[in-house]
């Protein structure tokens, strides 16, 4: 069913981007990238807050549940961010004239990036469930404090970066109405491919952990075997 | 791999460090700083002044202004697609010394795009695709709502 | 490149990644499923 919607949505999203919209006084085409750079920034920013909210409820209720809720988002926002930086680079090489700068924004997002893999990796290199669960919950309480230096770097430090077009405190949306809602929707699909993504990550990690104990029993098992023989 | 993503995020916050904090100085930042710059490089950001923009041999001269201050500009090679009057620049270069006549010369551009969405008009952007455009006089409107 | 190309080259590459992705967890799910029998598999 998510499914179904994704893919159609996809489509009208595609549509709505390279045909419906006019193209920017400034930017010319260049600004049809708006559309899938913006949307994979903020699926990769709710779903860094998903894994912050379940690594702070993993410290509370210490429950497989939140364990997996957490890791599943964080291996999601980390492709997000991985495709935000990738289609910045090609944006920024369009219209700024260069793929990349050392600028606030640029850095800040590629440090969430570099601390979304090394989530990843501090889980691969755990060695059991519970001190797996434990540093990874704590390095993910991390991420919402890094969103807000990369979300507010445009305007605490000077960057190249443009500042923020529609979350503004001053509610004054920067954007005209195709584009404004182009946007919108692409962004609504994201956050249904998302809520698709999680459950079958989850899944998936309920499942290794399935396989996981019955390893163990089946070593458990043997070794009796073994002793009792 | 654990270690290989610290060691990277450590050369990522050290860059960030050295460069992000002060990415640019402004054109007025750039004027009043100058003794103190000498010619040392630095990232100057200001918007192309309106009818400043003469294209000489190898570069392009123009004017760069920011809060009242205009910094005159030697920019050496092309100038980048997006270039014209009106258009936040970000420079790459230094002073070409400390007296008041003194000119900015570049050697690297980019565009500083602004936060705001505008549809096309049709008309200005034509021109601006056969790279003969950034001699023309005309202020784009877009350019000037975010002035 | 042109504008649309850039546009074409940016689009690709967030599709590629995110189709790439979807494809790779379908597939793990399949995987696995088969390792774990359908009384465990319940989640919800």
């Amino acid at each position: 069913m998510l499914g179904v919607i994704v893919l159609a949505g996809t489509a009208v999203t595609l549509w709505l981007s390279f045909v419906a919209t006019p193209a920017d006084a400034v930017q010319g085409e260049a600004v049809r990238l708006l559309y899938v750079h913006v949307p994979s920034v903020t699926v990769a920013y709710v779903a860094c807050g998903i894994t912050f909210v379940a690594s702070g409820m993993w410290l509370w209720k210490r429950t497989e549940w939140w364990d997996l809720v957490g890791s599943s988002a964080a291996e999601i926002a980390s492709v997000f961010t991985a495709v935000t930086l990738l289609s910045g680079m090609v944006w920024g090489q369009a219209t700024w004239g260069t793929a990349w700068e050392w600028d606030p924004r640029l850095t800040s997002t590629l440090f969430l990036f570099l601390l979304l893999v090394g989530y990843q990796a501090l889980r691969a290199a755990s060695p059991d469930r519970s001190s797996r669960a434990r540093r990874s919950a704590v390095v993910g309480l991390l991420l919402v404090p890094n969103i807000v230096i990369v979300n507010r770097s445009v305007q605490w430090w000077r960057s190249l970066h443009q500042d923020a077009t529609l979350f503004r405190t001053d509610l004054d949306f920067r954007i005209e109405g195709l584009m404004l809602f182009t946007w919108v929707f692409a962004t609504a699909v994201g956050l249904v491919l998302l809520a698709w993504l999680l459950m079958h990550r989850f899944r998936i990690g309920w499942l290794a952990n399935r396989v996981e104990e019955r390893r163990l029993g089946d070593a458990l098992t043997a070794r009796r075997a073994e002793a009792t023989s | 791999m654990l270690v290989v993503v610290v060691g990277l995020g450590a050369v990522v916050v050290v860059r960030s460090l050295d460069d992000a904090t002060l990415f640019f100085r402004n054109a007025d930042e750039a004027v009043t700083q100058r003794d103190d710059l000498g010619t040392s490089r630095f990232r100057l950001q200001g918007l192309v002044v309106p009818g400043s923009v003469e294209a000489y041999p190898g570069g392009v001269a123009f004017d760069v202004g920011f809060n009242g201050a205009v910094v005159p500009v030697e920019h050496s090679g092309d100038p980048v697609e997006l270039f014209d009057d009106g258009i936040p620049v970000v420079l790459e270069g230094r002073w070409s010394g400390t007296n008041a006549n003194a000119v900015y010369l570049s050697d690297r551009m980019l565009v500083k795009h602004d936060e705001n969405y505008i549809a096309d008009n049709g008309g200005r952007l034509d021109e601006a695709d056969d790279g003969s455009g950034y001699g023309s006089a005309n202020a784009s409107p877009a350019a000037a709502a975010g002035a | 490149m042109s504008p649309w190309g850039y546009v074409v080259l940016g689009w690709a590459i967030t599709l590629v990644v995110v189709v790439g992705y979807v494809v790779i967890t379908m597939q793990r799910g399949r995987a696995l499923s088969r390792q774990v029998p359908a009384e465990e598999q319940r989640w919800m």
